[in-house]
């Protein structure tokens, strides 16, 4: 049971990076390369709130929404919106321009807090919890319950409210939405800007359980965008599921296996589910990325 | 036909005016032995200053500066102050083959601290040999114990054996037969495997648990090794993922004695964890990383410590190991010259293998050298076993038992 | 042609100026280049051999795919792994990389076959982490996390080679390579790539197998990976898998980007300044990362060429490129052969998700005829287009040519034994000159010739003669010919589909199809269209159109079908079509308010 709940402890994580992608996917149909690395950004920003400036939890959680937000507005504004209007929103142009957004962030994290990792008490105290005959840590319950929630807030404000809805007619059919007056534009990017929101505001949450590295941008994205794959790209109740499935996979092969498999068995899934069913296992036709 | 033989004389001028410019342009292409009364002894230093390395670096930097105020306040070699060059590698293998080879270019240096880390030793180390150039590094692997490959290279640190001879003498004396040990790729997995073949002979097996570089949580590792019901858990990981494993251990809550090892020790203890998070872990440690502990009473290690301190602007930051092993590098190429009174590296090799402690008494550690074996053996009166209770100037506070 | 011109065109049209300078670096030594100088120019070597992997990949077939890194770390490991067996031969490494490379090149390259896009970049991104797994796996051989070391002298056919001979070897594999490189993207492969980056459904209609570029391009761009593994090891005498990284990685990319991705000579430029640029300066090495990056988001938003796209451009401005060899050299439209064959598509249909698109098509087009195609939209015109040119599979029926079954064959397939065809919207080639898009029509004629093109056999000058040939008679046909040499992106819109036609007759086709050719021209341009049509015709072709206007129709077919609902409502002779009843209250009644096609097939998305 350890085993389980560790796995959805740390499929929490993926899950909620899927959920950060998803946003831009499902209201833009662009995929945001930067997603993972803000949310590292948001840890090191709750890090130093929290430790440097003795800013509360929630104080730090605020601050770090603002902040984050105001990235994913700036990926957007230099790093999106140039290339979608120039060569349109599918050209590989944009993606080597979000991965260099992704590197930048990188960069200015290494240049601004440099390398060596940092730890960041969790504000909800360390005392493990027994539940159901398993051993948890406070900050993995925490982690699980904001999962279900921002997944299932997610899904509802795609579903009930006109940005959702019209997020949804835009990545269907961009023309026939501009057509019928959906700013497009405005939808990406009020989209980049809640993702980044997103991240920061999860900070001080996911600092204690991740780390305060730069050098876990890669797993983060990587594994996020795993949990997203195998879930479906533009469900959110998928996010919960692909990074739940990614989060036990890990954890269960890890502790049966060895080290060197969970990656090889993760590579080897999402290779599979990208062939045999490209949309993901609750994914909707229009946003096939393959 | 005229313009090429134009060309290639040209070109061959050029050469020889290039040879003959840098040649007797640099002190060490004179005939080897520049002894006393010659320039003053110059101990080439590559470092990782940039790059991902570069905090490391600059500490390592500031323990070799110490090493050359201290020898310098004993009246230098040769009758002349030290000079160190510090080189920056950016950690870079091939970044530290370059500048390696742009220092043989210039004609062989007299003593090279070859790297900083593993893989920048391990790539300059074959090429300096080459040249014939005299080493100290602190490189702990034991590939590069072979004097007969690498017959001008010292190391100034322990072996992984060592640390884990120390381990076996610890745990041989609690009675504990079976062990798992946690380690992290990279840092340790080679360690790991020398420390359960270390152990094999004491009757003591070992369960290795390797968990990922870029792992963000340990717990499936923890209850792995925790699973076989071992009588002693032994943390030997060294960066990021030592946070992991450090909270796994604190959620699992096993009651299983837990060691951490020198590997674990030497890395930043205060940014892994809280000082609870050591509860009940025991540290093994360079003897005088620990605060308090009788080889810190020596002159020898208050005048590192005071030097260190003076070159990091008062506080040491990172652990005490990073300091040292710079600090040793450069004490142990100092003294090699100014035993063997020469810049040969045949002779100043021969003045180590011969040297007696009291010969090097700036040395932190033992000086044991002989033909067979260019590492210094640290014995157990230099490992420590002590609870945590902080850092104070990268040194481990013991926690009161 | 003058002397001056002579001149102009050997460094313009030729690899000469990049040899030379080749040349010149590996006689360097020389003149006194120092050791630690051979070394950074060595590394650079190393990069330009990845840069250009990448370039054929990214810049060229348009795809992230950045399996690069596992491949040079195949190539390093492997030729340290014989090294410590005793195989120290360099080209004996050089020999067993490459091959390993192609190898790792075809498995990384997998999921690309399906993949594109997000996907396959995020999956290659996949392959930094799973590098170090892998190599521990197999940790007797690869040394595991300690990696190998001491592997200094390399040797070459038994003689030991020393740090110049290294370094001349290094510059001398680059620059071969960079020149078969460069031959082969100046041949039809390299054109495939570009159109494949731009439409994969156009590169099928074309003749081209998107799966068999894609592979392809993937293992040929494994290559110079491996290569560069093995003299990466050399110069290094030491692997471990700390050297393959995600900074690697991501400082390839942004060399690759700043060279110009989608150039050959790029590649060592980029190599260049990641080598020697200020990012090495100590100052800079903390912001390094940041300035990839930046790199990466200002190359990609503004200069999406590179330096090599600003070079071409300052060139194109200073020295105007001479027309093309052969135009206006008195061939006229009679040599073209333009073999039409008969077209019978019998009883297809067609539904999408449980919606009637085909039910029941019969129609028959003879070859010296043009035949149109009419109806509302929504009567499925384009799906029939589309089923024919192999684009979809039918449900049921069949197509057929000259007697041959087509149904079933894939789109490429359908092309090359014959069927050209036309899209609504003119796919954008980038800086492809009009005479090239006019070649690109002729690559299902025959097979890639890429070895031949690789090693300038004749046979790729005698098919490169051909192509030649027929596309100035192609476009003569047209009146196109002074347009040659122009980059097809700057024609105007009507004269970009008139030279879609163009690229079809060029390809000889057996039958032309052509979907909605009118649509957006203007009255000259129609005429224009129209008397090329009649001429396609006179030679023999047979023609099928898809088209809205009906007078155009009316004036040039000589058989029209109207369909509705997915059925041929009407057949026969222009003036009997037009005035069948249910024609006319289905859809001649009707015309003047004109609406956007659906189920249309754009090229762009698929």
């Amino acid at each position: 049971m350890t085993t389980i709940w560790t796995g959805l402890a740390i499929g929490a994580v993926y899950a909620l990076v899927a959920v950060g992608y998803n946003i831009t996917m499902a209201q833009s149909g662009i995929f945001n390369f930067t997603q993972g690395q803000v949310m590292v950004f948001g840890c090191f920003f709750a890090w130093f709130t929290m430790v440097d400036l003795n800013l509360p939890w929630w104080g730090a959680a605020v601050a770090g929404a603002v902040v984050c937000g105001l990235i994913g507005l700036l990926v957007e504004l230099l790093a999106v919106r140039p290339v979608v209007a120039r060569h349109g929103a599918h050209g590989h142009a944009l993606l080597v321009t979000t991965v260099g957004a992704f590197v930048i962030i990188l960069g200015a994290l290494a240049a601004t807090w440099g390398r060596t990792p940092k730890s960041l008490p969790f504000f909800g105290g360390s005392e493990t919890v027994t539940l159901l005959g398993g051993k948890l840590s406070p900050v993995d319950l925490w982690l699980v319950a904001i999962a279900v929630v921002t997944a299932l807030a997610m899904h509802l404000v795609s579903g009930r409210t006109s940005w959702g809805l019209s997020g949804r007619a835009a990545t269907d059919n961009p023309d026939a939405a501009k057509a019928k007056g959906v700013n497009v534009t405005a939808l990406r990017t009020t989209a980049f800007m809640l993702a980044g929101a997103l991240g920061g505001l999860l900070g001080p949450v996911l600092a204690p359980k991740v780390g305060v590295s730069v050098s876990i941008g890669v797993s983060l994205t990587i594994y996020g965008f795993v949990a997203l794959a195998l879930g479906g790209f533009g469900s959110y109740l998928g996010c919960l599921v692909g990074g739940a499935a990614v989060g036990l996979v890990q954890a269960s092969a890890g502790r049966y296996f060895g080290a060197e498999y969970p990656p090889l068995i993760l590579f080897g899934l999402l290779v599979l589910i990208l062939l045999v069913k490209p949309t993901g296992l609750f994914g909707h036709r229009g946003l096939r990325v393959v | 036909m005229r313009a090429p033989r134009i060309l290639v004389a040209a070109a061959t001028a050029m050469t020889v005016a290039a040879g003959t410019a840098c040649g007797p342009g640099t002190d060490a292409s004179a005939p080897s032995g520049t002894g006393p009364g010659g320039k003053p002894f110059k101990i080439d230093v590559l470092l990782g200053l940039s790059g991902d390395y570069a905090p490391v670096g600059k500490a390592m930097a500031q323990g070799a500066r110490a090493a050359v105020a201290v020898i310098n306040q004993q009246g230098g070699v040769f009758g002349k102050p030290v000079e160190i060059n510090v080189i920056d590698t950016a950690g870079d293998p091939v970044q530290a083959v370059t500048q390696a080879r742009k220092l043989v270019a210039g004609g062989r240096p007299q003593a090279v601290v070859p790297g900083m880390v593993t893989a920048d030793i391990m790539a300059t180390a074959p090429l300096l040999t080459q040249a014939k150039v005299f080493m100290a590094t602190h490189g702990p692997d034991p590939r590069l114990n072979d004097p007969k490959k690498y017959p001008y290279l010292f190391g100034t640190t322990y072996l992984r054996d060592q640390m884990a001879t120390s381990l076996a003498a610890e745990f041989t004396a609690k009675g504990f037969k079976k062990v798992s040990l946690i380690t992290a790729e990279k840092s340790g997995s080679v360690g790991a495997q020398t420390i359960k073949d270390v152990l094999a002979p004491k009757g003591i097996t070992t369960n290795i648990v390797t968990v990922p570089v870029t792992a963000v949580d340990a717990t499936s590792q923890m209850q792995q090794a925790l699973d076989l019901d071992p009588d002693v858990l032994v943390l030997d990981s060294y960066g990021p993922p030592s946070a992991a494993i450090l909270q796994a251990r604190t959620k699992l809550k096993p009651a299983t004695p837990t060691y951490a090892s020198q590997n674990f020790s030497s890395g930043d203890l205060a940014q892994t964890g809280p000082v609870s998070a050591y509860a009940g872990v025991r540290l093994q440690s360079l003897s005088f990383a620990v605060k308090g502990h009788q080889t810190t009473q020596t002159p020898a290690f208050k005048a590192f410590f005071d030097a260190a301190r003076q070159q990091a602007g008062g506080k040491l930051e990172f652990s005490m190991n990073t300091y040292v092993v710079t600090y040793n590098d450069v004490i142990l190429a100092a003294y090699a010259a100014k035993l063997a009174n020469s810049t040969d590296p045949a002779k100043m090799t021969a003045a180590i293998e011969k040297a007696s402690p009291a010969q090097i008494p700036y040395f932190l550690g033992p000086v044991n050298f002989s033909p067979s074996n260019h590492y210094p053996s640290f014995g157990p009166q230099w490992w420590a076993f002590t609870g945590y209770n902080g850092m104070d100037n990268a040194q481990i506070v013991p926690a009161q038992p | 042609m003058s002397t001056r011109q002579r001149l102009s065109a050997l460094a313009l049209d030729t690899p000469a100026p990049a040899i030379a300078a080749f040349v010149l670096v590996a006689l360097l030594p020389l003149f006194g280049l120092a050791g630690h100088w051979q070394q950074q120019l060595a590394l650079i070597a190393i990069y330009t051999l990845i840069c250009s992997g990448l370039n054929l990949s990214f810049g060229y077939a348009g795809e992230l795919a950045l399996g690069q890194v596992a491949v040079f770390a195949s190539g390093a490991y492997i030729s340290a792994i014989l090294y410590q067996h005793g195989f120290t031969d360099i080209l004996g490494g050089f020999a067993v990389a490459v091959c390993l490379a192609a190898v790792t090149g075809l498995l990384t390259g997998i999921p690309g076959l399906r993949l594109s896009r997000w996907a396959l970049a995020l999956v290659s991104f996949f392959y930094v982490l799973l590098v170090p797994e892998l190599l521990k796996l197999f940790e007797s051989e690869t040394g595991g996390t300690a990696g190998l070391a001491g592997i200094l002298a390399p040797t070459f056919f038994g003689w030991p080679l020393g740090t110049t001979g290294f370094y001349v070897v290094a510059v001398v594999v680059t620059l071969l390579w960079m020149l078969l490189q460069r031959n082969l993207i100046v041949s039809r492969f390299g054109q495939f790539l570009r159109i494949l980056s731009a439409s994969p459904t156009l590169t099928e209609s074309l003749g081209g197998s998107v799966y068999r570029l894609r592979v392809q391009a993937y293992v040929i761009g494994a290559l110079p990976a491996g290569l560069a593994g093995v003299l990466y090891t050399y110069l290094t005498g030491f692997v471990s898998p700390e050297a393959f990284t995600l900074h690697l990685l991501i400082a390839l990319l942004a060399a690759t980007v700043v060279g110009g991705a989608a150039s050959v000579w790029g590649a060592p430029v980029g190599a260049a300044i990641l080598v020697l640029g200020p990012l090495q300066l100590k100052s800079f090495e903390e912001y390094s990362t940041l300035a990839y990056g930046v790199f990466l988001v200002v190359i990609g938003t503004a200069f999406s060429g590179g330096l090599a796209g600003l070079a071409r451009k300052l060139r194109d401005r200073v020295l105007p490129r001479p027309g093309p060899q052969g135009a206006g050299d008195g061939e006229s439209a009679a040599d073209l052969s333009i073999p039409g064959t008969r077209m019978v598509v019998a009883g297809v249909e067609k539904s999408f998700a449980g919606l009637r698109a085909l039910s029941g098509v019969d129609l028959t087009v003879e070859p010296g005829t043009i035949a149109a195609i009419i109806g509302p939209n929504g009567a499925g015109k384009t799906t029939l287009l589309n089923l024919v040119s192999g684009l979809l599979p039918a449900d049921t029926g069949r197509v057929e040519l000259a007697g041959r079954e087509l149904t079933g064959l894939r789109a490429h397939q359908v092309s090359r034994l014959g069927v050209g065809r036309t899209f609504q919207t003119p796919v954008d080639l980038g800086s492809m000159s009009v005479l090239e898009v006019v070649e690109s029509g002729r690559f299902r004629k025959g097979n890639l010739g890429s070895l031949s093109a690789i090693l300038r056999l004749p046979k790729y000058h005698r098919v490169r003669e051909a192509d030649r040939k027929a596309a100035v008679a192609a476009l003569s046909f047209a009146g196109l010919e002074h347009a040659a040499a122009q980059d097809a992106a700057s024609l105007p819109l009507g004269t970009r589909r008139l030279l879609e036609v163009v690229r079809s007759v060029a390809g000889e086709p057996s039958v032309l199809l052509l979907d909605e050719p009118a649509a957006g021209l203007d009255d000259s341009e129609l005429r224009e269209l129209g008397m090329l049509m009649r001429r396609i015709r006179d030679a023999g072709g047979t023609v099928v159109l898809v088209e809205h206007n009906v007078p155009f129709v009316m004036d040039v077919a000589d058989q029209v079908f109207a369909m509705e609902l997915g059925r041929v409502i009407a057949a026969g002779p222009p003036e009997v079509v037009r005035r069948d009843q249910r024609v006319i209250d289905s859809y001649l009644g009707r015309r003047g308010r004109r609406e956007p096609a659906d189920h249309e097939l754009d090229p762009r998305t698929t």
